[in-house]
């Protein structure tokens, strides 16, 4: 069974974000799939079944909580792992992310290194 | 007076009575112990019960209390003359005669007033005694005298008989004099009870007048007190809402300073592209937090009272003319046309400059933004009470249920052609502050076949614009409406 790279689906409406996060997280060895609103977010978490997903909350069209509800509804979704990073810090929210199943809830601004600690423990580069 | 005629009918009727009884008695005797009765007895009987009858009837006619009282007076001589009688034909000295004036003593002192009820006491006596007497001197012709009773034995009883009847009389007159007087205090007390009760009744109306109106004052005042809380609540969500706003617009430009900050020293054998790449967007994120901070800071001041205006009458034509041209460059750059359409003079309104151009700048730069193609057109336009500025661009425009929200704080269009807008979102409510502050109006229309059109509206000023030259001079500080 050959091996491939654990994909990673990073959602968020900033452009720099991504790029960010994306140069940490493929340099760690992941493959990456962006988008830059909630629908999109959901269209390619069912078409390329990622391991990980990266969600902010505040984006347009769904915002983080309801991609985050829809995946973990969905039947084929239901064991990607969901991380939320967000601006948004108020103790109600981080509640409502562990309500809906979210593995962890970082911060925005948030530490590149950490994310990548974060994502290691969830997921290995190599499936 | 009601009083009176009650007694008045009880007294008839106890006359009734008393002649049924005589009359009865009477009538035993004659009838069935076969006393020998004169048939004029009878009569007199009946002619009494007929007096009694007929003088309550006039009695009752009586309008006033002493005509009622006068009345039974002669009443009671009537009743004394049937006594005389009645004494005459019985013995004398059978109880029921003195029994019969001590009865008539007594009602006299009941009814009468003391005076008139004393003088009836003394004419029963004397009448009694002098019947007494006449009967005795009588016997005394008719009886052995063995059986005759000493005059000696007639003096005592005489005298007893007055003392009886005075003793009852003066009694009875006191306890009726006294009843009489606790009867009025009665009375007087009565009345005076329903005067305080009438009294308390109208203060209690009063009161609950006053009651009434004050619960009403204290409802509306807690109706109006309910709406301010409520109002104070919806503000304070506002503000949370505003607050939770900047916060995160604030932290998503520091984000990204210090995620490449990061990435810069964490992966430092970068290619020199991607360094400088990284370092750019750094630059270009601390650019957009300081737009920001200093939009957030201008809102702030205008919100608050604390910004610096200087109004003062202006030239809309040649200020509009200005900015526009100001910004031909840019237009140029992008391949947009830049039109100006203005007349040849405008009443002067009074405004600050700088804060006109930087409505202008921002309403243009909008433009700019979202238009892909075509260009702009500025015009100016005289109203009755104020001038009309106008922007119109050919760009992707608004959605119709989106206009009356992009003023709002921190809004931006969703679908702009750049993605996400690098913008604050804070240019259009700064410019809706800064134009609703000179005292006008700004708003935003379709325009066709696609794109917007912004407008706003300053009113004219009160005082005439002066000759250009006089403009230095007139700068009037912090005119404030």
């Amino acid at each position: 069974m050959a091996e491939h790279a654990s994909s990673i689906l990073i959602a968020d409406d900033e452009p720099h974000i991504l790029r960010a996060l994306g140069f940490i997280l493929e340099n760690e060895g992941y493959q990456l799939h962006y988008a830059m609103d909630g629908e999109e977010a959901l269209a390619l978490a069912r078409e390329h079944h990622p391991q990980l997903a990266i969600l902010d909350i505040m984006m347009p069209a769904l915002d983080g909580f309801q991609v985050c509800r829809r995946i973990k509804e969905d039947r084929d979704l239901q064991d990607m792992a969901v991380v939320f990073l967000t601006a948004k810090g108020q103790d109600s929210d981080y509640k409502q992310a562990l309500a809906l199943g979210a593995r962890q809830y970082l911060t925005k601004p948030f530490s590149p290194s950490e994310v990548v600690q974060v994502v290691r423990s969830l997921v290995h580069p190599r499936s | 007076m009601r009083e009176a005629l009650r007694q008045v009918r009880t007294v008839c009727r106890f006359r009734i009575g008393l002649v049924l009884v005589a009359g009865t008695a009477l009538a035993f005797e004659r009838f069935v112990a076969h006393i020998d009765i004169a048939p004029v007895v009878f009569v007199v009987v009946a002619a009494y019960a007929l007096e009694s009858y007929l003088f309550t009837i006039w009695a009752c006619r009586q309008r006033s209390v002493e005509a009622l009282a006068r009345v039974q007076c002669l009443n009671y001589g009537c009743d004394l003359l049937v006594m005389v009688f009645m004494a005459h034909y019985t013995s004398p000295f059978s109880p029921l005669v003195p029994l019969s004036f001590m009865l008539v003593v007594v009602y006299a002192s009941m009814t009468l007033e003391t005076g008139t009820s004393v003088l009836v006491a003394l004419i029963v006596c004397a009448a009694y005694c002098g019947i007494t007497t006449h009967e005795f001197n009588r016997l005394v012709l008719v009886l052995p005298p063995y059986l005759v009773p000493s005059p000696d034995l007639l003096l005592r009883y005489c005298i007893g008989t007055i003392a009886i009847f005075m003793i009852t009389s003066t009694t009875l007159n006191f306890f009726a004099q006294l009843l009489r007087r606790k009867t009025r205090q009665l009375e007087r007390a009565n009345l005076r009870l329903r005067a305080v009760a009438s009294q308390l009744r109208r203060h209690q109306q009063h009161l609950e007048q006053a009651v009434g109106e004050r619960t009403r004052d204290l409802e509306q005042a807690y109706q109006d007190l309910q709406l301010a809380h409520q109002e104070l609540q919806r503000m304070d969500l506002l503000k949370m809402a505003f607050l939770a706003n900047v916060s995160h617009e604030l932290r998503t430009p520091l984000t990204s300073i210090r995620s490449f900050s990061e990435i810069l020293r964490s992966y430092p054998d970068q290619d020199a592209n991607s360094q400088r790449e990284f370092l750019d967007i750094i630059i270009a994120e601390c650019d957009r937090l300081g737009r920001l901070i200093n939009d957030l800071l201008d809102l702030s001041r205008i919100e608050s009272g604390h910004m610096a205006w200087d109004l003062h009458p202006l030239d809309l034509v040649a200020a509009v003319t200005g900015c526009v041209r100001s910004l031909q460059p840019l237009a140029e750059d992008q391949g947009l046309y830049l039109a100006l359409d203005v007349p040849e003079s405008l009443p002067g309104v009074l405004a600050d400059d700088d804060r006109l151009a930087q409505v202008l700048g921002n309403l243009l730069g909008n433009s700019l933004k979202f238009t892909r193609e075509g260009g702009i057109t500025v015009t100016l336009q005289a109203g009755e009470q104020a001038a009309r500025v106008s922007v119109a661009d050919t760009g992707c425009g608004v959605p119709e249920d989106e206009l009356g929200r992009l003023f709002d704080k921190f809004y931006q269009v969703s679908d702009g052609p750049a993605g996400k807008p690098q913008g604050t979102g804070l240019g259009l409510a700064i410019c809706k502050e800064i134009v609703e502050h000179h005292g006008g109006c700004i708003w935003a229309e379709p325009n066709s076949p696609h794109g917007l059109v912004m407008r706003f509206e300053l009113p004219y000023a009160q005082v005439p614009l002066p000759e250009p030259s006089a403009w230095p001079a007139l700068r009037a500080q912090e005119v404030s409406r």
